[in-house]
């Protein structure tokens, strides 16, 4: 991929809200053991992760344009976008914890496999169906405004 | 019977008397060179629901893919080769998805070109589609968008603008028989007009005549390989990619290191990246620009230089000669070099001249010009030096630029801009665009590369979208696009 700083961002803003967030509410409607009476909770749990992950996304975004400069070809290989969620799991854990006790993932797992799920589907979206959709995409570093 | 030849006038404008004794077509837009630039906006246009009607395309081959497939084999780029593009540049396809790989995926039933994308290019070599494949997906296409009922063999010879609105362009056919095709917007993609000769080749040609073992990589040389001696010595000139293929074809001889030939690789400068201990002729790199200049961060870095000529620079930067160092090109080297095979100089050609029993004489100067010159004695010559893009060196071009219609930039090429518009020749609502190799100089990049032919197609269509002269490309029109691509149906 070759995204410029504005790219990244704007990408990860869009696509967070328009595929990431669908993909884990699903993923945490569907995990066993759910109580349809905790649904709401779960969700309401989802969309706070989630936007905790977008705020904290914006600096992770800085940190990888950083890291691109170190690159002689100024590109983002597909494999280090996509196990980067590895790298902002942790932090995300511990920036969770200042959400109020209502909005916090009940277990692990509705913590880490709508995260993941939200993150994984972003990634195949953006490695080709968005180009179907946003045809300049692509041309312009990822920017969509 | 042929119709009287009607001579054009000098001066940029024309009239209905200048097409009085000539078969007049109108149409919307008009692409003009055939190749693979006019494809990938006759493409576009296409999918933005222009009708066949409406768009015209005028060039030597009836196939848009052929002339690059020329270029493509002479240069060492068999069917089977692997092209320097990415799995997303796909020429057949606006959208570049699904992309190369996995379409070879599904056709080789492995996943193996989708792991290659995935892992590149840190863990493997890119992945690159293969040329054949390209060449297929370009012919269907061309059939899906019905591309032979827009072309026709015509040579544009003048464009001139109307008094009374549009653009008229002057082109003969086969027969020698003249044709005006009157068009509200008219598209350059002519590609590069010439070989890039160096002068001392010119010279040894003017002087000596052909020689079959004194050629240049993009003429048809296939003969050369076959007829060298064993042992034989060659001298390569150029470090681009047509270089690297040229060396890996003549190392690819079986038999005994002692009969392979040896090649004289001749470079005009080492690469900036090396050093006094490491002097590197290579400049190794997986495409024609680094990959961040396909609209990433390096093209935003010449898309924001302030004046045009700190953006030319900064394209001259990008786009200096690279190889790609894939299928274990510079191993092959470092072996050839042990045994003997292969050497690189640093210099220039300072005389060239038929010697004794068929070889050549080649004298080379280094970089210091007092010193004598090296001489070489050589059973071929092949010169990689690639292709000429100066404007000047097409008819039509030239043409254009003598009469005000356009004007040529710092490399020779025509001035555009960012929408590449020739704006000079801006008449009303008559629009003349140029694309590919003539437009570098713009803030794309890889001009002449797939996503560069793609991007300046995008770009155009656009231009002519806020004209009116087709709807925009939406993300509604974009997706019914792409979904009747995947199902195969006409535009």
């Amino acid at each position: 991929m070759t995204l410029t700083l504005r790219g990244r961002v704007q990408t990860r803003l869009l696509m967070t809200l328009t595929c990431g967030l669908p993909a884990a509410l699903v993923a945490a409607a569907t995990l066993p053991g759910r109580q349809s009476s905790n649904l709401m909770q779960s969700a309401g749990s989802v969309v706070a992760v989630l936007v905790l992950m977008t705020l904290l996304g914006i600096i992770w975004e800085g940190i990888y344009h950083g890291l691109q400069q170190r690159r002689a070809e100024r590109d983002w290989p597909s494999l280090v976008a996509l196990l980067a969620v590895f790298a902002e799991l942790t932090p995300l854990a511990l920036a969770v914890t200042v959400l109020p006790v209502e909005l916090r993932p009940s277990s692990a797992s509705s913590f880490v496999v709508p995260v993941l799920t939200a993150w994984v589907a972003v990634w195949l979206m953006v490695q080709g169906p968005l180009r179907v959709l946003l045809p300049r995409w692509r041309l312009s570093g990822g920017q969509l405004w | 019977m042929r119709s009287p030849q009607v001579q054009v006038r000098s001066g940029p404008f024309c009239d209905e008397s200048d097409l009085r004794c000539l078969p007049v077509q109108d149409v919307e837009v008009l692409s003009i060179g055939g190749g693979l630039g006019s494809f990938a906006l006759i493409d576009v246009l296409r999918v933005l629901g222009i009708p066949t009607g409406d768009l015209r395309v005028a060039g030597p081959d009836p196939d848009p893919a052929l002339g690059f497939r020329h270029l493509a084999h002479c240069s060492q780029l068999r069917d089977h080769d692997r092209l320097r593009s990415d799995s997303g540049a796909r020429i057949d396809n606006i959208w570049g998805f699904p992309g190369y790989a996995l379409e070879e995926a599904i056709a080789r039933r492995s996943p193996r070109p989708l792991l290659r994308v995935l892992g590149e290019p840190m863990l493997c070599d890119p992945f690159a589609p293969v040329s054949g494949h390209v060449y297929h997906g370009v012919a269907r296409e061309a059939a899906r968008i019905g591309w032979p009922h827009m072309h026709q063999r015509l040579r544009a010879q003048r464009i001139r603008l109307h008094r009374n609105g549009g653009l008229v362009t002057f082109a003969t056919d086969d027969c020698g028989q003249q044709h005006a095709i009157r068009a509200r917007a008219v598209h350059l993609a002519l590609g590069y007009p010439a070989l890039g000769l160096t002068r001392h080749l010119r010279r040894f040609r003017g002087r000596f005549g052909e020689f079959p073992t004194v050629v240049h990589a993009y003429e048809p040389h296939e003969q050369l390989y076959a007829s060298l001696p064993a042992g034989a010595n060659v001298l390569v000139c150029g470090a681009g990619a047509t270089a690297a293929r040229v060396i890996e074809r003549l190392s690819e001889g079986g038999g005994a290191a002692q009969t392979r030939p040896r090649i004289i690789h001749l470079v005009r400068r080492t690469h900036p990246r090396s050093t006094v201990n490491d002097p590197a002729v290579w400049n190794w790199q997986h495409y024609t620009v680094p990959k961040g200049a396909f609209g990433g961060q390096l093209a935003t870095h010449v898309a924001h230089a302030c004046t045009e000529g700190s953006r030319h620079r900064r394209l001259r930067a990008l786009t200096a000669p690279s190889a790609p160092p894939r299928a274990g090109l510079p191993g092959l080297l470092t072996r050839a070099a042990a045994e003997g095979r292969y050497r690189a100089i640093v210099g220039e050609i300072h005389s060239l001249e038929p010697a004794d029993g068929d070889r050549i004489r080649a004298q080379i100067r280094g970089d210091d010009a007092h010193l004598a010159p090296d001489d070489l004695l050589v059973d071929a010559v092949i010169d990689c030096t690639g292709l000429v893009g100066r404007a000047g060196e097409h008819g039509l071009l030239a043409d254009l630029v003598a009469t005000g219609l356009a004007r040529e930039n710092s490399f020779g090429r025509l001035t555009v801009s960012a929408d590449f518009e020739v704006r000079e020749a801006r008449h009303g609502q008559a629009r003349i665009f140029a694309s590919g190799a003539m437009s570098l100089g713009t803030d794309i990049g890889p001009v002449d590369s797939y996503w560069g032919l793609q991007a300046a197609a995008l770009r155009i269509a656009d231009a002519l979208a806020a004209s009116g002269m087709c709807r925009p490309l939406t993300m509604r029109n974009s997706l019914a696009g792409w979904v009747r691509w995947m199902r195969g149906v006409t535009p």
